[in-house]
């Protein structure tokens, strides 16, 4: 049973980047930047990321500038680190924590879109903005919420072979 | 909260890491639907992607490849000094054993993409934590193995799992099955997030 709540939940997953009037509350938000922290770190603790959540007309202001209208946005960075491997570890290890996010949200009703590059201006002024030290921290991505301004159809699972079991 | 959401919270909170599993299989009922998640993520971020499933003989003979890595011990070793003093000798014996069977999981996935392209990586790490949550609910455990070495990359993906090293690179391998033991508990540090 919990396991077909999960899988549904999956199914709507949905990216969108146009989202109805309705906001998020911080209460929510907070939940899902809760589940967010508890993603697999590996080496890395404390945690391997840095999450920046933001309401309102800050938010609005990043997401139109990314052809968004969310007033909901997670600022997502990873911890710079020398080694190459620890460095895919760490951005490894935020992907994954987007993914909680992403899934927590599902279950408020809750849309998403992730942005995984920005231009170098508007990552200045989000560096400038929140006080984030480029030699510590990558911008790794921009995740958007808001609830859908249209119905989300669950999605078909395609069988065709992307996997197979030896 | 509503319910549903606090289920979603207490399933992604009850997902740990687990280094040692009974040998007990899943079924394949529970093992289908658990691969069927990787689906959703990749219509939303399509991008070179396979799934691996290794069972039996077949894990086995992925462990022994993986096993031929120092990286694996030097990543365990690191952890080791972050184990409370009291806690060191047993966690001594655990990391050997682990080592030796790589846990001893019935099921070992192997999620494959193109890593030249690290949006490849990123978006193969979101369908690994679905994998890992989807698991969770089904009732059974998992864990990463993480380990740098490519020559033995190499060796699995093109002598082992018959692919093109040139085209494939390994993104993630996970356990999975049925927990024997109780993880340590969960530090969640502060500051990690801010809300304006």
């Amino acid at each position: 049973m919990k396991g077909k709540i999960i899988y549904e939940l999956n199914r709507l997953l949905k990216r969108s980047r146009n989202f109805a009037s309705k906001p998020i509350d911080k209460e929510t938000l907070k939940k899902i930047l809760d589940a967010g922290t508890y993603a697999p770190y590996g080496l890395n603790p404390p945690q391997p990321w840095k999450f920046i959540g933001i309401l309102g007309n800050k938010a609005l202001s990043i997401s139109r500038k990314l052809d968004s209208n969310s007033s909901c946005v997670v600022l997502c960075f990873s911890p710079k680190v020398k080694d190459y491997y620890n460095q895919l570890t760490n951005f490894g290890s935020t992907f994954a924590s987007i993914y909680n996010m992403v899934l927590q949200a599902i279950s408020y009703g809750i849309t998403y879109d992730i942005v995984f590059q920005v231009n170098e201006e508007l990552k200045e002024s989000i560096y400038r903005d929140f006080n984030i030290k480029n030699e510590e921290y990558i911008l790794s991505a921009i995740v958007f919420f808001g609830y859908s301004a249209q119905k989300v159809e669950p999605k078909q699972a395609q069988r065709n072979v992307i996997w197979r079991i030896e | 909260m509503n319910k549903l959401s606090s289920f979603v919270f207490d399933t992604i909170k009850e997902r740990r890491t687990i280094r040692k599993y009974k040998p007990d299989a899943p079924t394949k009922d529970l093992i289908r639907r658990i691969v069927e998640v990787p689906y959703f993520i990749l219509q939303d971020f399509p991008i070179p992607f396979e799934l691996v499933i290794l069972e039996y003989e077949a894990r086995e003979k992925a462990v022994r490849i993986m096993r031929q890595t120092y990286s694996i011990a030097k990543d365990l070793a690191i952890l080791h000094n972050m184990v409370p003093d009291e806690l060191k000798d047993w966690y001594r014996e655990y990391m050997k054993n682990f080592i030796n069977t790589l846990g001893g999981a019935p099921i070992l996935f192997i999620g494959l993409t193109d890593t030249d392209n690290i949006y490849n990586w990123n978006v193969s790490w979101i369908i690994a934590q679905a994998i890992m949550i989807q698991a969770k609910a089904e009732g059974l455990d998992t864990g990463s193995i993480t380990f740098s070495s490519k020559s033995v990359e190499k060796e699995l993906i093109e002598g082992y799992l018959r692919m093109d090293n040139n085209k494939w690179k390994i993104a993630f391998v996970l356990n999975c099955g049925y927990r024997d033991e109780e993880p340590m508990e969960k530090q969640i540090k502060g500051g990690i997030y801010e809300i304006y």
